[in-house]
């Protein structure tokens, strides 16, 4: 996961305690939310909370604990929280490459009150895509016409490609399951009959 | 220049009723590759059949041009689709017994052209679609990416200022599909034909300068995917940050 993209998780986990958080509490949330796919060292973790401080987004205070040391609780300060707003609606990413560390915290944090500017979000990332595509695409055109041998390009070409529809995909199926939450409890229409 | 003007189409009633299109407003313009992308039954394949007059409209008109469809007599429809709208579908459509030449020529000979210049004719689409060589070949001696290319031949034999694909490359492998994307790639550039196609592949999405999104009828998103399209993408967000 991208430093920044860490930076705002943590700042998420921290925002939804307005009782503050301690590191190890942070670090228990985060293996269970993103264990699978990313490990978050202490030393990275603690890393990351001094600078959320320095920058002001977060205060730190310490907590007296009887018979145990004192320990550092984080609270997110209103620069904070403004700045965590402005990231969670800035486009995912303008390089289609760490979309999934990039939009599923976002989607993590972002509220159900926000549900059009979650779909806006997705929509726009969705173009972004569309944008690459078309790219490799004349790349590919242009290549293929000069009729240079392309051997490694082609390959690298078609793995872009894969990537891509991968991530694509993904991002129908996100689209999908938030205008489903959306819809919640309205009545479900009924499904479409099989593609004709 | 195709137009949709507020289009609603219901097909059956009562329980069995079907809203395949909603209020829908599109405008093509002429020579335009664009792209309709969405789920299975979100109204792709009518959006296509209402462009070639097989079905009618419920509410809202459909402008060829500036010709009002829904109005257009039977005959004329039927003359239309077969002079100035190519289709190319997702299973060919090829006649079995007829060999490659036969098929494309088909359409010019119920026109009734002259035998010159339909072998003429024939032969200017064959090599275009690099299939000249297979001309006497039976469909089932082709692979599907022939098949389509046959079949695109086809629907560009009358010169016609349409073409209509619905998901041309739904049963074909990747290197088949991209050269099936580079015709109507230059078919939109070189010979001006507007190319209207249904597609679920991203990729082939990719060939064309626009991609429409449907959704349970309607338009959800209009995407230009054209160089530079990029920066409006970020304005626009920018743009409704700002806004709140
Ligand atoms: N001739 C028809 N009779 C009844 N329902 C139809 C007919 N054609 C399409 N539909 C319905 O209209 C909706 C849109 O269909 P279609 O345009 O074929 O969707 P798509 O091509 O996007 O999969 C679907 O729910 C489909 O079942
Ligand atoms: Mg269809």
């Amino acid at each position: 996961m991208a430093t920044d993209v860490v930076q705002y998780a943590l700042l998420g986990l921290i925002s939804v305690r307005p009782e503050g958080a301690h590191g190890y509490q942070l670090k228990v949330k985060f293996d269970a939310l993103y264990g699978d796919f990313w490990s978050l060292n202490y030393g990275q973790l603690y890393r990351t909370l001094d600078r959320l401080e320095r920058a002001g987004l977060v205060q730190c205070t310490e907590e007296v604990q009887s018979g145990r040391p004192s320990r550092k609780v984080y609270r997110i300060t209103a620069s904070g929280q403004h700045s965590l707003d402005d990231w969670l609606l800035l486009p995912p990413t303008d390089e289609p490459r760490p979309l999934r560390d990039d939009l599923s915290v976002k989607l993590l944090f972002l509220t159900e009150a926000r549900r059009e500017e979650t779909l806006a979000l997705v929509r726009s990332q969705r173009a972004i895509y569309l944008h690459h595509l078309a790219r490799l695409t004349k790349r590919r055109t242009v290549l293929e016409e000069s009729g240079q041998d392309m051997f490694v390009t082609r390959l690298l070409l078609l793995q872009a490609d894969m990537r891509v529809r991968a991530d694509l995909a993904w991002l129908d199926l996100v689209e999908k399951e938030l205008l489903q939450r959306i819809e919640g409890k309205k009545a479900p229409r009924p499904t479409p009959p099989k593609h004709r | 220049m195709i137009r949709f003007d507020n289009v609603s189409k219901v097909f059956g009633e009562g329980q069995t009723r079907v809203d395949a299109l909603r209020g829908l407003s599109l405008q093509i313009p002429a020579r335009q590759f664009c792209t309709i992308m969405g789920p299975s039954g979100s109204g792709k394949s009518t959006v296509l059949h209402l462009v070639a007059r097989l079905t009618k409209p419920t509410e809202g008109e459909i402008y060829l041009g500036d010709r009002p469809l829904s109005g257009m007599a039977e005959r004329d429809a039927a003359m239309m689709r077969r002079r100035e709208i190519g289709f190319v579908f997702q299973f060919f459509h090829l006649i079995p017994y007829l060999s490659a030449e036969e098929n494309v020529s088909l359409p010019l000979l119920l026109d009734g052209l002259s035998s010159a210049s339909v072998r003429q004719q024939t032969e200017r689409v064959l090599t275009l679609v690099d299939l000249l060589h297979r001309r006497r070949h039976k469909p089932s001696e082709l692979s599907g990416g022939e098949m389509q290319r046959v079949a695109i031949a086809r629907a560009l034999v009358t010169s016609p200022r349409v073409i209509l694909a619905d998901e041309p490359t739904g049963n074909l492998d990747s290197t088949a599909s991209h050269a099936i994307m580079r015709l109507l790639r230059r078919s939109s550039d070189e010979l001006g034909v507007t190319v209207l196609m249904v597609t679920h592949d991203p990729v082939c999405a990719s060939y064309g300068e626009r991609v429409v999104r449907l959704m349970d009828g309607q338009v959800v998103e209009d995407i230009d995917v054209t160089e530079g399209a990029s920066e409006e993408v970020s304005k626009h967000v920018a743009h409704r940050r700002q806004d709140g």
